[in-house]
């Protein structure tokens, strides 16, 4: 009997305008979505890749001018020159280390906040800075967001459902095919269930083949175990559609009204929520203006330098035991004096971000709580984690900044108070972060 | 084959129909006559299942409606004044989805062949329901008495709004079915057709079965006459 009713099904359903241009549009869009997604994973490759390899040339290139030193066939004027000085390898010109978080396998599903914030940056002695090359250019983006997977199944396909399901039941009503169902020697429920179920798996193969076929064609890593809560969270939310497709069916005969209603609750659930949550969260928690926060930083570093002398004379009497005796050139304690203020004006700075940070992370708190409230919100925000493009991991990027900077402090820094220079061998050693 | 015992329904307190008893046999065609509100598409609905009686009971070969409501459906073909088919399947497909239904898997032979039996033209069994005039559709209905060889018809104003020929052609069909042994309940307003085609009639008013008449044993005015006196009543 399922057999039956699904092939008579399928013969009314593939003669329809909206399955029509369903099966046509769903697939096109979705080949598109992850196209895009998938050349932006790739950039993102290729420009780790090339930062990695330039950053491998560099000290390479220093390595051998070293040695050209040691081997005495070559000479340097100044001391910035000589490519074993710990300021030279930390510091000057091109040197420092590049902190990456590496795209996600299944990076391609979402660009989540990935346009908003920086995937690497780069570190040395006295820098700290996210690279912003992927920054958005097109202020339209800014409002709708990019074309990506995540967008198509949380913004676009509940509309393909509604297509597909807005009358699925006055459809019988309307048209008078109910009464003579009823009259048939089979329940008229299951008749009705089976029409429902039929048309949720015809729209669920559609996205679901689209997604198989076309990641697959990309080399996006749908094979992988990773890809199946994803499979399933996308027959999840076109069933919470499908469900709400039901539900209105059931209370109401006209597929014209079902058809608005529908929209109506398209526009509740994937605009207006998301809006009044958003806009609720920055009432409870206002972020202060990032001109408040550079007029601070500013400051900071202002009052900082203003107190260097300080500063270093305090530590010299701290660290007796670190202040190299007899004589030293200028250029060490010029360096040993900026390094110190340096340290102090980002552990200010640090703070004063924390605090500007702070109400951003409550408003985080309080969308978490609430986000519930619309699927859609809870379907986007999930694929971003899937993705690993969201807000919270991209964020990490500068903790990781921080933390790999600390080390790096701590390798080269000690070397420069005793002006130790690095040799060729070593500066092919030169420490670097084991980045996901 | 057809019977209603003591049959009642009620509609929050106002009776739709009232003690009705019928007893229609196997090769009979039964015309229930009366006005819009008289209970006769209740009584079909009843039958059907649709909604239980408030009392009383129907059966249908010697089985209650209420409690096997799906093997009395198997022996029924129901038409009603406007058979809604499926408008993008053609009256072949149509009636392979409703014969499949009741468990009848056919073929294409026995499809055109069934349809070709209630009368309609072998071009348009695969032309799509959504081109048929109302006299084909109610052939294609015809054609699944036919195919699932119904015990009953339960006919519901089947003629209303069709030309002369073509209620001339159903009245034919009718005619065919009754010797094939069915019985047939038609609930109409159209006197004329309840005299040429029925074996027996009877008048419904306000929910009631006010006479039963032999059709052979009376004439067309005389039944009009009958018709309209109960109406007044």
């Amino acid at each position: 009997m399922m057999s039956h009713l699904f092939y008579f099904e399928w013969l009314q359903l593939r003669k329809t305008w909206s399955f029509r241009l369903t099966a046509l549009i769903v697939p096109v869009i979705i080949g598109y979505s992850l196209l895009l997604g998938h050349q932006r994973v790739q950039d993102q490759h290729a420009q780790i890749q090339e930062l990695l390899e330039s950053e491998q040339t560099f000290y390479d290139d220093l390595a051998e001018r070293r040695r050209a030193i040691e081997l005495g066939e070559s000479e340097v004027e100044h001391w910035f020159q000589n490519p074993g000085n710990p300021l030279v390898l930390a510091q000057f010109g091109g040197s420092g280390r590049y902190v990456f978080l590496s795209p996600k396998p299944l990076a391609a599903l979402a660009a989540g906040q990935s346009d908003l914030f920086p995937y690497y940056g780069k570190i040395a002695l006295t820098n700290r800075s996210a690279m912003r090359d992927n920054a958005l250019e097109n202020p339209v983006m800014q409002v709708a967001g990019p074309f990506d997977f995540a967008f198509v199944l949380v913004w676009l396909i509940p509309l393909f459902v509604i297509t597909i399901g807005y009358d699925v039941l006055s459809r019988e009503k309307e048209g008078g095919t109910l009464a003579l169902l009823q009259s048939q020697p089979v329940s008229i429920q299951k008749i009705l269930l089976m029409k429902v179920l039929f048309r949720f798996l015809v729209i669920s193969g559609i996205v679901l083949l689209s997604v198989l076929v076309f990641g697959f064609l990309l080399g996006i890593p749908i094979g992988s175990q990773a890809v199946i809560p994803v499979l399933l969270a996308i027959i999840a939310y076109i069933a919470f559609w499908f469900a709400l497709c039901v539900l209105v069916n059931w209370f109401s005969d006209s597929s014209a009204i079902n058809a608005i209603t529908l929209v109506g609750l398209w526009v509740l659930f994937v605009l207006i929520i998301p809006s009044l949550i958003s806009l609720f969260a920055s009432n409870q928690h206002p972020v202060p203006s990032r001109a408040m926060w550079v007029t601070d930083q500013r400051g900071i570093q202002q009052a900082v330098n203003e107190e260097r002398h300080t500063f270093f004379e305090s530590w010299k009497a701290d660290h007796p035991e670190e202040v190299m005796d007899g004589d030293t050139p200028d250029f060490y304690l010029i360096w040993m004096q900026r390094l110190l203020t340096n340290e102090v004006i980002q552990d200010r700075v640090d703070e004063a971000t924390e605090r500007f940070n702070s109400p951003r992370e409550q408003q985080v708190g309080v969308i978490s709580k609430l986000r519930p409230l619309s699927p859609s919100m809870l379907m986007h925000h999930w694929m971003q984690q899937v993705a690993g493009t969201d807000a919270q991991r991209l964020q990490s990027l500068d903790g990781e900044m921080r933390e790999f900077q600390k080390d790096w402090k701590g390798y080269f820094i000690p070397r420069f108070r005793q002006l130790k220079y690095f040799s060729a061998e070593e500066i092919s050693q030169i420490p670097r972060l084991d980045f996901d | 084959m057809l019977e209603t015992i003591n049959l009642t329904k009620q509609f929050n307190g106002q009776v739709a129909v009232s003690g009705l008893h019928l007893n229609i046999e196997a090769g009979e065609i039964y015309c229930l006559l009366g006005a819009n509100g008289a209970g006769k598409t209740t009584t079909i609905n009843m039958l059907l299942n649709v909604f239980p009686p408030s009392s009383g009971d129907a059966l249908i070969g010697g089985l209650s409606v209420t409690e096997n409501p799906l093997e009395t459906k198997k022996r029924l073909t129901y038409i009603p004044e406007n058979l809604a088919l499926y408008p993008n399947l053609t009256g072949a497909e149509n009636l392979r989805f409703f014969c499949g239904l009741s468990g009848l898997q056919l073929g294409v032979t026995e499809i055109e062949g069934h349809l070709k039996k209630a009368g309609l033209q072998p071009e348009a069994m695969h032309k799509r329901v959504e081109t048929y005039s109302k006299g084909m559709r109610q052939k294609v209905g015809v054609a699944l008495a036919i195919a699932r060889s119904s015990d009953v018809l339960l006919l519901d104003e089947p003629t209303s709004g069709l030309d002369p020929a073509a209620s001339n052609d159903f009245a034919r069909l009718l005619e065919l079915m009754k010797d094939r042994g069915a019985a047939i309940l038609m609930a109409t307003h159209d006197l004329f057709r309840a005299k040429e085609t029925g074996t027996r009639i009877g008048i419904m008013n306000r929910g009631k079965l006010m006479d039963e008449l032999v059709a052979s044993d009376i004439s067309h005015s005389d039944l009009e006459q009958v018709y309209l006196n109960h109406m007044k009543s």
